[in-house]
């Protein structure tokens, strides 16, 4: 271990040396502040926090990502084409020192670089309503929306009454013998979308309750819940609005028809837009004792016409401080760094810097856009399915994501907790299997390798 | 410690290393069937013209190539093993330095890689840098060195771990004529203290000087392998050498030789360009000092400087031998210079103490014995050259010269004295 940490010393020092390296910190020094500065969102103080919070964590996370990649790459081709490693693998240390070296080195050093920036990140994210002198409201908006730490509770999805229905029509269907000519599992895949739309649909003059599971908000008297949902509506209303009467609380008060409720159940009135996001909140207290609420929704038919689809559903409570779960943040932004770390030093093991460099950015991008390439390629036709079948797909699973629950912005950006649970989940994932298999696969080939043979 | 035994410091068998082509047919066949066999305590002169295969043995030897055929020991194992590898100094064709280090930083890298404590990589490090003349530009990038600096710094780098073995590949390269003498006594004084060297070069004039015995390479195969003296030696030649003599006094030599049958030549003995070139360059030095570093203390720096370990008993006895009334300045600046570089602590002090009394019998082996100028006769002259060397050494801020045709004068008398 010793013999690795001075091979990372070195290898920071050289690092340091590196054009990119000094581009990659000014551009950063220079930008942050102004983005602080010009990023003002919608006007809004909560605007401004969201904005500047989404863009420098992104570009921050781009930067030492494209700097990680570029260290790694480079700093053990460098040794080796300029034959530096003859002298270092002639001295008592054995070859994996040197890989483990290369990698703590670059590892190290971006990991360094975060530590700074994010600390700027911060410092400047805290101050930011202090100096954009927002009125009083804006500013307790932005404390209850994004310096918070929110866990989102997704509805009760009642799987098996999904499951138990698609079995119904298989059935019918079979019986009929009007099963179409396709594998059981497409035809399965088929029903079970169809019946998830169904359920999320809610036609006019009908009522539609979500079910909300382990919803334990603070026990403070100013404490909210919030409820965020998205929907859309066949036929187009004429405004593009949807009229929704909401009902928020333990609806099992009502289901049993007890007479007086332990807990209130709040009422509320919206006509809001179709395809966008919106949140309400209503006092926490709408929760019981054992964290169940219910969200109700009244198709109105004196005001709508048309069948609302909600897209998207879930409540969201305060579960802690904005500090720890940037921090996490951070976390989840370093175990990236260190995956690419890991990547590029295997690859220079064996590959030249710019094969090397390049390979490492193509995994990086489709990490970054993973999720949505399996979506849209789980389309493709016979031929080209089978195709992608046997590469892109296993390609995909064998690299990180990067993206949706993975990518650190969107968790700043809604106020959202991130768990120590996804956290453990994508060290364990990333880091335990996916860069320990890396580097294993990079010191057993530098372990073989011919150090002095010339490839011309 | 496989097969091969403990007897040689570095032993090949059959050693093969053939080169294939793009398309994995064999191409060069860069070294054949060697049997290299280094004995303990010698230096070697492993000799050939360019491309005769000499680095590559090197390299097989340090596990930078793969052999095609046969088996490299060294030191009794492989030098993959770190506690072999921490005994051996290798010092490789070209000045293979991290150019963004600078030459302290350089040391320091390496000596961590030895584990060496801090205390000690200092007080080496000072010692070294000063030992090959670069003393004042420690704080350098050796991005900035001439080639002939990185190949002191390269030098430097090989013996920061006290190595019993060294492998020394075209060490002389690049190199003044005045580093290229540097680096011959100081092959000598470590072979006194018991080191063994392999020597690879192309340069006759390193090697004769030097070597216990020599090896001679051509096209990857072993032509003709020896001791220096035997090989050399013209054994039905005698040379006498005296100070001036009248006419009188050499007519009655002549015709003594003759009246025994054999011939005679009498003739003046002309300098070797060598010498020529140390000694203007040192009366240049005494009228123009030069803005350079300070003048290094030669190989008794390092050697006083060394903290206690394994090899101190030999060292006090290597330097014990030393003449006295000879080496006068070289022992003063052993008294003054390395307790300068060496940090506050001052156990070594003692050691110093030690090294400028004790006369005391050296441990080589016999066929060394023979061949290094440790004989009473032949002691003078090292040491003088030592004293010019320390005036001129790191002096000099860049080499400007080739060394092909160096011979040191004494190497002479000394094979002529035996
Ligand atoms: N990596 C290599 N690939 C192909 N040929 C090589 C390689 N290294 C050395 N050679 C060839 O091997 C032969 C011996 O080279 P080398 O050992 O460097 O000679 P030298 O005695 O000058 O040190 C030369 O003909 C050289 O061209
Ligand atoms: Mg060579």
């Amino acid at each position: 271990m010793r013999n690795s940490w001075v091979i990372a010393k070195n290898t920071i020092a050289q690092a340091v040396r590196m054009k990119v390296a000094a581009a990659v910190i000014l551009l950063l020094l220079v930008l942050l502040p102004t983005m602080a500065w010009m990023l003002t969102g919608d006007g809004t103080l909560l605007g401004r926090l969201q904005s500047f919070s989404s863009y420098s964590i992104s570009l921050v996370g781009f930067l030492l990502s494209v700097l990680t990649i570029a260290v790694s790459c480079y700093s053990l081709h460098s040794d080796l084409r300029t034959r530096t490693i003859d002298l270092v693998v002639t001295k008592p240390i054995v070859r994996y020192q040197i890989v483990l070296g290369k990698f703590l080195g670059a590892a190290g050093l971006n990991l360094f670089l975060l530590a700074g920036f994010s600390c700027m990140i911060y410092g400047l994210t805290t101050a930011t309503p202090r100096f954009s002198k927002a009125p009083e409201d804006q500013i307790a908006r932005a404390r209850t929306e994004f310096f918070t730490a929110r866990r989102v509770v997704a509805p009760q999805m009642s799987e098996e009454e999904i499951s138990r229905r698609v079995e119904e029509r298989i059935e019918t269907l079979r019986k009929n013998r009007q099963l179409p000519d396709l594998p059981m599992s497409e035809i399965r895949a088929t029903l079970w979308e169809q019946e998830r739309i169904a359920q999320k649909s809610v036609e006019v003059a009908a009522v539609k309750e979500w079910d909300f599971q382990t919803v334990f908000p603070p026990k403070d008297p100013n404490s909210v819940l919030f409820v965020r949902y998205k929907f859309q509506a066949t036929p187009e209303p004429p405004n593009q609005e949807v009229y929704g009467q909401w009902r928020v609380g333990d609806f099992r008060q009502f289901r049993t028809g007890l007479r007086e409720y332990k807990t209130p159940v709040y009422g509320v009135e919206r006509s809001e837009s179709v395809r966008t996001l919106h949140t309400f909140t209503v006092p926490a207290d709408a929760t019981a004792a054992d964290g169940a609420v219910t969200v109700g929704f009244f198709n109105s038919p004196e005001r709508n016409f048309s069948t609302v689809i909600f897209d998207q559903m879930e409540v969201l409570y305060q579960v802690g401080g904005f500090g720890v779960n940037f921090f996490r943040v951070v976390l989840l932004m370093a175990i990236r760094l260190v995956f690419l770390a890991a990547l590029g030093v295997s690859l220079s093991t064996w590959l030249s810097f710019p094969v090397a460099a390049l390979f490492s950015l193509m995994v990086f991008f489709a990490g970054l856009i993973n999720g949505f390439i399996l979506e849209s390629i789980e389309g493709l036709g016979a031929v080209l399915g089978l195709v992608y079948r046997f590469t892109i797909r296993w390609f995909l699973y064998a690299i990180p994501r990067f993206d949706g629950p993975y990518s650190p912005t969107d968790y700043l950006v809604s106020g959202e907790v991130l768990s120590w649970a996804f956290l453990g989940k994508a060290v364990l994932i990333t880091l335990a299997v996916q860069m320990v298999l890396l580097l294993a696969i990079g010191i057993w080939i530098f372990s073989r390798r011919e150090i002095a043979k010339i490839t011309v | 410690m496989d097969s091969a035994g403990s007897s040689y410091a570095i032993e090949t068998i059959n050693l093969t290393k053939i080169f294939p082509d793009w398309w994995g047919r064999p191409k060069v066949k860069a070294v054949v069937d060697l049997n290299l066999k280094v004995r303990y305590n010698e230096i070697y002169g492993f000799l050939g013209p360019n491309g005769s295969g000499k680095t590559t043995t090197i390299k097989m030897l340090l596990n930078l190539l793969h052999p095609t055929k046969g088996h490299a020991f060294v030191l009794g194992g492989r030098s993959t093993d770190p506690a072999i590898a921490a005994r051996i100094g290798y010092l490789p064709e070209e000045s293979y330095l991290y150019r963004y280090l600078t030459a302290r930083e350089t040391l320091d890298f390496y000596g961590r890689i030895f584990g060496l404590p801090a205390s000690v990589r200092k007080s080496r490090i000072d010692t070294l840098l000063e030992m090959v003349g670069l003393a004042g530009l420690g704080s350098r990038r050796i991005g900035t060195y001439s080639k002939g600096m990185m190949r002191r710094i390269g030098l430097a780098q090989a013996l920061i771990n006290d190595p019993d073995l060294l492998i020394l590949d075209e060490p002389t390269s690049g190199m003044d004529p005045i580093g290229t003498r540097q680096i011959k006594d100081l092959l000598l004084e470590l072979a006194r203290r018991g080191k063994t060297i392999l020597l690879c070069s192309h340069l006759l004039a390193d090697v004769e000087d030097v070597c216990d015995r020599i090896g001679i390479m051509y096209g990857g195969k072993m032509q003709v392998e020896g001791p220096v003296r035997e090989l050399l030696q013209h054994r039905d030649e005698l040379q006498i050498l005296t100070g001036p003599l009248p006419p009188k006094a050499r007519e009655e030599i002549e015709s003594v030789v003759r009246r025994e049958g054999s011939w005679c030549k009498i003739t003046t003995p002309v300098d070797k360009l060598e010498t020529f070139f140390v000694n203007i360059i040192t009366k240049a030095q005494e009228t123009q000092p030069t803005s350079g570093a300070k003048p290094g203390t030669g190989i008794q720096g390092f050697l006083a400087a060394q903290p206690a370990s394994p090899s101190r008993a030999v060292l006090e006895q290597l330097v014990a031998k030393k003449p006295q009334p000879v080496s006068e300045s070289s022992a003063d600046r052993a008294k003054t210079e390395p307790t300068e570089a060496v940090p506050p602590s001052a156990p070594k002090k003692e050691l110093l103490e030690h090294l400028t009394e004790k006369p005391v019998e050296k441990t080589v082996s016999a066929e060394a014995q023979t061949e290094k100028p440790s004989e009473p006769p032949a002691v003078p002259k090292p040491a003088v050259r030592q004293d010019i060397l320390e005036k001129l050494l790191g002096g000099r801020k860049g080499p400007d010269g080739s060394t092909e045709q160096t011979r040191l004068p004494d190497s002479e008398e000394r094979r002529d004295a035996e």
